[in-house]
């Protein structure tokens, strides 16, 4: 069953990041996907076909791998 | 860190100005431990100071593209990998029936690579300072 989903996508083609250098991600929502028959999440549509209210967007910066500081 | 936002619809995209990561009430943040709000590394982009996202209209989505920037810090150093998981919380109704607070789909990007800086010394001197004769 699709459930409303949110992408968080690093920009285009792009690997590494320096220090000082301004790169911009970008947060969409909402999207619809579900998890295929290997349990992966894919998405499927851009957009919910019912409207969604009261909606909260949330992003941490500092959750990483590695301690990260931004 | 800043922010451009957009509602997306089969019309095309159209700019949302003043989108604020002003966070979200005590009590909506109660409500969701482990959710922090300092504007600017932990960010929250709340319905309760931003009207558009009180309703997004069915077939449409919003999208945010937020320019951040690696601190100097200690421990941002070259080949430190990183990535970041962006949360959504909202109403929406089923079967008639309208159920607040669900999550969705939580999506964490992508590993980045901190890479070292490109830097670019440019030196100039005199002949004497080389120690070349005039």
């Amino acid at each position: 069953m699709p459930v409303d989903a949110v992408l968080k996508k690093n920009p285009p083609a792009q690997t590494t990041a320096t220090i000082g250098v301004p790169f911009t991600y970008t947060i969409t929502a909402p999207l619809l996907g579900q998890l295929d028959s290997t349990g992966t999440f894919q998405y499927i549509a851009n957009a919910d076909s019912n409207d969604i209210s009261n909606v909260v967007i949330t992003d941490d910066l500092t959750t990483s791998v590695r301690s990260l500081a931004m | 860190m800043t922010n451009t936002a957009y509602l997306v619809d089969s019309s095309g995209k159209q700019n949302i100005e003043g989108l604020t990561n002003a966070g979200a009430g005590n009590t909506w943040l109660t409500n969701h431990p482990g959710i922090m709000s300092d504007g600017t590394k932990h960010l929250v982009f709340s319905y309760e100071y931003n009207s558009a996202l009180s309703l997004i209209p069915a077939g449409s989505h919003i999208e945010i593209d937020l320019t951040v920037v690696l601190d100097n810090t200690p421990t941002n150093v070259a080949g430190t990998q990183f990535s970041n998981t962006s949360n959504t919380w909202f109403n929406k109704t089923i079967n008639s029936t309208n159920i607040a607070d669900l999550q969705a789909w939580p999506s964490t990007t992508l590993m980045m690579t901190i890479a070292a800086p490109n830097l670019v010394v440019t030196k100039k001197g005199t002949n004497a300072l080389w120690g070349i004769d005039a």
